[in-house]
Formats: structure tokens, sequence, C-alpha cells
């Protein structure tokens, strides 16, 4: 009776090794295993999909790249806007040539030293107030410009500047009648003094210019987050 | 197979014919079965097979084991032999785009160039055209002494982009004067956003600079007339007199005594050329 007793343990001893057994190849064995696959599948998936999308880049490129040649004119045109140095040579030669070519005369010019781009805000934070050599900086060379000519030619002159490859931005005009200051009564003789700013851009991505500022309005936020 | 036999070999009656299988169902009747294998070794018999069992239900399992492992490893084989060639195809199409390195590198560069050209030359207004519309549009009996304009310069980029600032860092403060954030914080942050300080016309119109003209007139009608000249342009907006006054010089007008004005415009946003303006999304 107690040798049927046993028997009948070991049957159930039989069941419950098999799955222990079962078990312990499940966890240890197998299911690492399809872990380890799924993973695999899904890097490889990703990758398909990033082919997919290097597919598309590269067809559009090969479609694209026949406008090389134009592309590097308007990249060199544009370049020419704002130069990566000051260039003040041509700069001064450029507006002595277009003074010339409008008929006035050309009383002076005073550039000032180069500084970064003020019209950016706080930007003096982000790397030093000082600093010209950012990548893709902007930065500006305050200039004041004095002419002396009839209406017409301070006009021409004006629209000229305005026109010059090298960019120059007027912000202040002041365009007064000579006789009125007694330099020559009754004449049509004018004085004008431009200031603005001209340019000059270091290559690369500018970025986000009021980054500076972002991260002090964000700054707070984070911590306050925090 | 049936085996036939005669019973009764000098029997005159029709011969019986007997199978062994009727023998032994016979004698199976005949006889009680009688199990003479003792208990205990029948038991011990029994023992033996369910101790048989586990070895064979572990042997079972384990090739089940082994057998699922095996098609796992073949999964996993199978998902690298897929990444490989997804890793081989990436890197060679990656190869190719190096090919177009230079084009790459000019579209970036236009890129950059033209944000660039737009952050600095955005707020370019064109006083060429301005001093024409003006010397074009002047009524008769007045004429100008003194143009002084002025503008800001900032390129529109900065300043929409200045004012979602200033709207986050109001938003900041309002909370902070609602207890949700920390004050001290919220004001720094308020303070952080310098304004960007815009021209206001007298009637409190926001405008990218001014322009003050002095000028001569012949009479006051005429300055009435310069003014209504200068609100129609699609530049200016709301024109102001600053002064106008009897004047004992001779004035280029032609009378004597004439008038000496001067007024005072804002420079609208219609007056920025967008020469260099970065358009969206291109």
């Amino acid at each position: 009776m107690n040798k049927l007793k046993g028997a009948k343990a070991w049957y159930a001893g039989a069941a419950l090794a098999a799955a222990l057994v079962m078990m312990a190849g499940w966890f240890f064995l197998i299911s690492p295993q399809q872990g380890q696959a799924a993973e695999i599948q899904a890097t490889a998936d990703a990758k398909s999909g990033n082919i997919q999308s290097l597919q598309l880049q590269l067809a559009k490129l090969k479609a694209d790249s026949k406008n090389l040649p134009n592309l590097q004119k308007q990249a060199a045109a544009l370049r020419s806007h704002l130069p990566s140095t000051p260039n003040m040579p041509a700069l001064l030669r450029d507006i002595s040539a277009e003074a010339t070519a409008s008929g006035v005369s050309l009383v002076g010019v005073t550039p000032q030293q180069p500084t970064r781009l003020s019209a950016i805000p706080n930007q003096g934070a982000a790397s030093g107030a000082s600093s010209l050599t950012g990548s893709g900086q902007v930065n500006e060379i305050p200039l004041t410009i004095q002419i002396t000519g009839n209406f017409a030619q301070v006009r021409n002159f004006l629209t000229d500047i305005e026109n010059m490859q090298r960019s120059i931005l007027l912000t202040d005009v002041d365009i007064t009648r000579a006789d009125t200051t007694q330099d020559a009564p009754g004449s049509k003789e004018l004085k004008a003094t431009l200031s603005g700013r001209t340019f000059m851009a270091n290559v690369g991505n500018v970025g986000d210019p009021l980054s500076a500022l972002r991260s002090q309005i964000s700054g707070p936020t984070t911590a306050a987050a925090n | 197979m049936k085996l036939g036999r005669k019973s009764d070999v000098h029997s005159h009656a029709a011969p019986a014919v007997v199978t062994l299988e009727q023998i032994t169902n016979a004698n199976a009747a005949a006889f009680p079965h009688v199990n003479l294998i003792p208990a205990s070794i029948a038991e011990e018999g029994k023992l033996r097979t369910a101790k048989l069992s586990v070895l064979a239900a572990l042997a079972v399992s384990f090739a089940a084991v082994f057998g699922m492992y095996v098609m796992a490893q073949g999964q996993v084989s199978s998902a690298q032999e897929q990444l490989d060639a997804a890793t081989a195809r990436s890197a060679a199409l990656t190869t190719q785009l190096l090919g177009f390195k230079d084009f790459q590198s000019a579209s970036a560069d236009v890129v950059d160039a033209q944000k660039q050209l737009d952050l600095a030359m955005g707020g370019e207004v064109r006083w060429s055209s301005l001093i024409n519309d003006v010397s074009l549009t002047l009524p008769t009996g007045t004429a100008l002494t003194e143009f002084k304009g002025s503008v800001d310069g900032i390129s529109p980029t900065i300043k929409s982009a200045v004012a979602d600032l200033t709207a986050q860092a109001a938003q900041k403060a309002a909370e902070a004067s609602n207890g949700t954030a920390n004050g001290g914080s919220s004001s720094a942050a308020a303070a952080a956003v310098p304004p960007i300080v815009a021209a206001t016309s007298v009637l409190g119109n926001s405008g990218l600079g001014l322009i003050t003209y002095s000028g001569e007139a012949s009479n006051y009608a005429a300055v009435a007339s310069f003014l209504d000249v200068i609100s129609k342009q699609h530049t200016m907006l709301d024109p102001y007199p600053n002064n106008v006054q009897v004047s004992n010089a001779s004035s280029s007008t032609g009378s004597n005594p004439g008038l000496t004005f001067s007024a005072t415009v804002t420079i609208n946003d219609q007056a920025l050329s967008h020469r260099f303006t970065t358009k969206a999304g291109s």
C-alpha cells in the first residue's frame, strides 16, 4: 500500500520535475533568447526605417545635386553681404566709389570697433560679451558716413549704399539744407549724416540667437519645477 | 488459425469440428484466474514504472526545452542577420551620402547665410524710397530744411522671438503673483527680457522709428497740406506738427515773412524692405 502511495508520489514528482525543467528552461534559456531576438529585431526594424529615410534623402540629393554650381554661387553671393572679416579696405573703396558715382562729396567715414550684434538682447551672457568668434555669430561694425551734395545726389548715394554688395543697414539719416547752417547761403547743397552698421559673420550655424535670453527665462522654471 | 480435428473418427454421425479457441475459452471459463505474483512484487513493479516515468518526464521536458531553445536561437540568428544586412545597407547609403558632401555643405551654407542676413538686415528700411516719396509729394508752398529719421533696425524675427519670451516672462510673473511659482525666479525671468523700445506715435501706435521733418511753408494751409500728404503715405503713421511759427528770415518758398514748421511721423512696419527676410519654411 505504501509502495502504491510512493508510486503516486513518483508520478507527481515526475510532473513537478517536468514542470520545473520547463519553467527553468523558459526563464533561463528560452525567454532571454527571445528577448534578445526581439531586441535585435527592433534594432533591425529601426535601421530599416532609417534606411528608407536615407534612401529618400539620397534620391533627393541626387536630383538636387545638379543644382550644385548655382547653390555655390548663391552661397558666395550671400557671404559677400556678410564677410567673415571686417574687410575695411574694401568697404572704404566701395563707399568712395559709390560717392563718386552718385556725385556727392564724401566728407567722412567713421567706423567703430566691431561688436556682437546689438539687436540681439542679452547675448553677451552666452559666451562673453566681447567674443566675436562664435560659430555662425553675426557681428556688427557701427559706421557713420558724412556727405554733401544736392538732393538728387544724396538720394542716389543712399540708393547705392542700400544696394551695395556688402550690406550696410542705415538706422539714422539726418539730411540738412546747408544754408540753414550758414555754410552756403542760398544754395541747394545738402549735408547728410548717415549712421548705421555694417556686418561680419562667421561661417557656421547661427543656432538660436536668443538662446542666452531663453535660458534665463526657462532656467527659473526648471529650478522651480525641481 | 483454426485447427480442425475429428472428435470421433469412428462415429458415423455427422462429424463435429471444435476449434482450439473454443477449447481455450472453455478452459478459461472452467478455471478461475489466479495471479500468483506476490502483491509486494507487483507494487515494486509499479513503483519501478513510476520511477521510470520521472526519467521519461525529465527527458521529454529537457528535449522540449532544448527544442524551444534551438528555435529561439534560430530567431536570434535570423534577427541578427537582418540587423547585419540593415547595418551594411545603412553604411553603404551613408557612404553614398558622403559623396554629396559638397552639395550638403553648400545647402547648409546658404541656409546659414540667409539666417545671418535676416538677423543683420531684416530690419532694413530703404531711406532712399522714403525721401523720394516725400520729395515727389511735397505740396506747393513748402520746402524741407531738415529730414531726420531713425529706426531701430531690429529684425522682425528677433522682435517676434523677444515678444514670445516677454509673454512667457509675463506669464511666469503672473503665476508668481498667484503663488504657483517661485516669486524671486519669476521676477528675475521678467527682468531678463529687455524691452525692445519701439517708436510710439502721439496716438500710442508703435512703429519702427520716427522721422522729424523741419521746413518752411508759405502759409498754414501749406503746412496742413504737407501733413495730409504725409498721412497718405502707407509707410507713415500719425503725422503730428511739433510747431508752426512765423519766421522773419527770407524763406525759400518765396514768401516773406513765411512760416517755419516741424512735424514728426512714425514709420510703420510697411516701410521694411523685406529684402533679406527668410520666408517661413524656406
